[in-house]
């Protein structure tokens, strides 16, 4: 193994505090936390470092750079797509190109074993999340309603909720009203006014392609710079194949590749941030004499009760132009329908989204919807602009049967590809059922007419759940690992239950958490 | 009846000077022609050209040769989505190997080769291909009429002129749009023409018929 010394890392021949691996969403708040309080911290990424005005464009092809491209197997009954909709590559991942709606997690989400007799209980509960979730709305900052009608927490946003909104958001407000149906603005993590250097939002549409104003925010542009400033070292291009351990089972470092070359770093802590496919697949590569099942795997849960949300998108035509290109392409929500219902037909629900689309988004939602092609499906593009679409987020329930699990294939790393296996259950089912029905009844209401249901898929959760019990679960309530006591966990991997909101301020949330317990077990000594 | 666009007049090119630089030159690139095939042989790329212009009903054949072109260098360049299901070949394999049993079916079903078969023949069998209803070794047709159809759709509905003919506005930044709300248009953004569209609304198209 070469260290050679013209590598651009200074600290690769040290011992340092701590390594984040992955630097997305959580693993920039992490890096920010740890690096401010002043620990020796490096970054680790797999993906490049993105700089938004040199390598961002306005064009949905081109922008599927910023999403996974090394291999990834699919399986199951259901299996998902896992391409740009999924996840993210660089730093910043999956902030870079989601749509930045950021509602917190229900009160309920927490306790759905004892509530519900479904799936279990997180170690967690709400109110230990509030104060996180009460910096991050600041922090990003967060423009919401001043009265928000659902879960634990009614407003108002520190930012000014969105205004005009384009008709694809109109729809499905309008819909709502007159079925007797809540909705509001979406609490978003984009500016409806101006902060620090960033501009507010100019309505071009294209969240799901990176935002150029900086308008958005992303961990590329927030977090991480913030990070490096206080002296956190960023590896990009680096993917990092191996957590080390030692016959003590603490860990020591990790192994990565860059350029080919293998290379190793010593810490004394090791966070995890790959999300819910790469952090379970870490652990698995990962095994060894001692661990041959993997890492943090003494329950031989790691890549099980992996979730996605199910995604469908209901489309209408409407009598009029709705330009469904135009402004942030989520702005208006319902989340009336998150709960059990009164009448048992389902545990646990959904939200709906009015979701705008670009022409790719659309034409492959109508081609997956009805598999339609030639001279229909070029008529339907010539009506573009009269669709209206609606996007579900369902929740799934945890399944010890949806995994991520090695393959024997490779990917471009030469690593064994992860192999996702993924079916929904009968409840997950249901969800779906009366989402879509909801979604019809909303966009009828207001005047159109159904023509495409997709079926799709969102955000990718669980594989290395939290617990408190070692025997049904990877990590403690601080995503410390029940095997190893210097390895956290701190991404969406960590997920008990899928929930149906977007869950991206809720893993940061659990990040900074985390961020929070290693920070005080340095300064006591016990790291 | 053929209904076309409700905006003839529509180019989204003539607002390319409002773009960002990087986003401009993308899109000027994307309207060259392409080079020669470096993925594909050229009998699979005019093959690839043929089946293209059935799956997106178009004629215009300097437009798939773009299209077709961009794919062959998309997959030359190997830019994967990290996404497959387990036990198909990667994308490029798996549409190689389609297009030549397509070819292998031609021959079989009409007894000249794909690119001489009559529009209706070519959709018969790929409508035969999609439903599965061809006797295929090592993969399966429906997946790879699925991802020769989406990989269509990505290339073809990202050429501008397709853009101006459905009425995309296109790339935004830095102008963004202020007027967003139903019946507000920019200045910059298409304008439908009414004859049009009640043409495509009596051809059973266009805007969905006014409920009460
Ligand atoms: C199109 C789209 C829209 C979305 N919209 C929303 C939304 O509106 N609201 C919401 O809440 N969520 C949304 N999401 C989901 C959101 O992006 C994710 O929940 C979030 O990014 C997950 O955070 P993470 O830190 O777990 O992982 P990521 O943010 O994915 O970060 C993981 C990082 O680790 C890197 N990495 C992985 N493995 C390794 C390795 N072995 N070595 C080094 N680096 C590695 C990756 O390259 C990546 O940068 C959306 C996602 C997509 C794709
Ligand atoms: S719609 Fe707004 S937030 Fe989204 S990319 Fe465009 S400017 Fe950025």
């Amino acid at each position: 193994m070469s260290q050679s010394t013209d590598l651009p890392w200074e600290l690769l021949n040290t011992e340092v505090d701590v390594i984040i691996i992955g630097a997305g969403a959580t693993g920039g708040v992490v890096a920010r936390e740890l690096g401010t309080a002043g620990l020796k911290v490096v970054l680790m990424e797999a993906g490049p470092h993105w700089e938004v005005s040199r390598d961002f464009v306005s064009d949905e092809l081109h922008m599927r750079k910023t999403a996974w491209q090394a291999r990834r197997l699919t399986a199951g009954n259901d299996p998902p797509e896992l391409g740009h909709n999924i996840s993210g590559f660089g730093v910043g991942g999956g902030t870079l190109h989601f749509t930045a709606v950021v509602p917190r997690f229900f009160p309920s989400d927490f306790q759905l074993e004892t509530r519900e007799g479904v799936g279990a209980d997180w170690p967690v509960t709400y109110e230990d999340l509030v104060p996180y979730w009460q910096a991050l709305e600041r922090d990003l900052p967060v423009a919401g309603p001043k009265y928000y009608p659902w879960g634990g927490f009614q407003g108002p946003y520190p930012y000014p909720q969105r205004d005009p909104i384009a008709a694809t958001q109109q729809i499905l407000h309008i819909g709502c009203d007159r079925l007797g149906i809540r909705s509001a603005g979406a609490p978003l993590a984009i500016l409806s006014a101006p902060y620090n250097d960033r501009p507010p939002c100019t309505n071009r549409g294209f969240c799901a392609q990176g935002c150029l104003p900086n308008a958005k925010f992303s961990t590329l542009i927030h977090h991480i710079p913030q990070a490096i400033k206080a002296g956190v070292e960023l590896r990009t291009g680096c993917m990092v194949n191996r957590v080390l351990c030692g016959p003590d089972d603490r860990v020591e470092g990790i192994s990565f590749l860059f350029n080919g070359q293998e290379y190793r770093q010593k810490a004394r802590v090791v966070v995890v941030c790959a999300s819910a496919i790469e952090t379970p697949r870490l652990l698995l590569m990962s095994a060894n004499g001692r661990h041959p099942q993997g890492l943090a795997n003494r329950s031989g849960l790691v890549g099980r009760y992996f979730m996605l949300h199910s995604g469908h998108e209901v489309i209408a035509r409407f009598p009029y132009e709705v330009l469904p290109y135009k402004g942030t392409p989520i702005t208006m929500t319902t989340q009336e329908f998150y709960e059990t219902p009164a009448d048992g037909s389902r545990v646990r629900g959904f939200s709906i989204h009015a979701h705008g689309s670009r022409p790719l988004a659309f034409m492959s939602a109508v081609f997956k919807a009805k598999r339609i092609w030639g001279k229909d499906l070029r008529e339907v593009a010539r009506d573009y602009n009269y669709f209206a679409r609606l996007t579900l987020v369902g929740e799934v329930l945890p399944s010890a049967s949806n995994t991520i699990t090695l393959s024997t294939e490779k990917d471009r790393y030469g690593l064994p590809a992860p192999l996702v296996t993924f079916s929904y259950g009968e409840n997950d089912k249901n969800v779906i059922t009366a989402g879509v029905r909801t979604c019809k009844q909303i966009l009828e209401a207001a005047g159109g007419r159904v023509e495409f249901v997709s079926p799709d898929t969102s955000h990718m959760l669980g594989g290395c759940r939290m617990g408190s019990d070692p025997q049904t679960s990877v990590v403690d309530q601080w995503g410390r690992s029940h095997d190893h006591p210097n390895l956290f966990i701190a991404d969406t991997a960590l997920f008990v239950t899928s929930g149906a909101s977007n869950p991206t301020i809720t893993a940061m949330a659990l990040a900074w958490r985390t961020a929070d317990y290693i920070k005080e077990e340095f300064r006591q000594g016990n790291l | 009846m053929m209904v076309g666009t409700v905006y003839p007049g529509f180019d989204v090119m003539v607002q390319s000077p409002h773009w960002d630089r990087n986003t401009r030159h993308l899109i000027e690139a994307r309207l060259q022609p392409p080079g020669p095939a470096q993925f594909f042989s050229p009998p699979e790329i005019a093959l690839l050209e043929a089946v293209l212009g059935r799956l997106l009903d178009e004629l215009d054949s300097t437009l798939l040769q773009r299209v077709a072109g961009q794919i062959d260098s998309y997959l030359f360049n190997n830019q994967q989505n990290g996404d497959h299901k387990s036990g198909l070949p990667p994308t490029g394999d798996l549409l190689r190997k389609g297009l030549h049993l397509l070819e292998a079916n031609a021959v079989l079903l009409f007894q000249r080769p794909f690119l001489q078969l009559t529009p209706l023949e070519m959709d018969e069998l790929l409508g035969k291909v999609q439903r599965g209803e061809v006797n295929w070794q090592g993969i399966p047709p429906g997946e790879f009429f699925r991802k020769i159809t989406g990989i269509g759709i990505d290339f073809f509905f990202s050429q501008p002129e397709i853009w101006s003919e459905i009425g995309f506005a296109g790339p935004a930044y830095p102008r963004g749009y202020y007027r967003l709300e139903t019946g507000l248009k920019d200045p910059w953004e298409p304008i439908s023409d009414p004859e049009r569209e009640d043409a495509r609304v009596a051809a059973g198209l266009g805007p969905a018929r006014r409920l009460e």
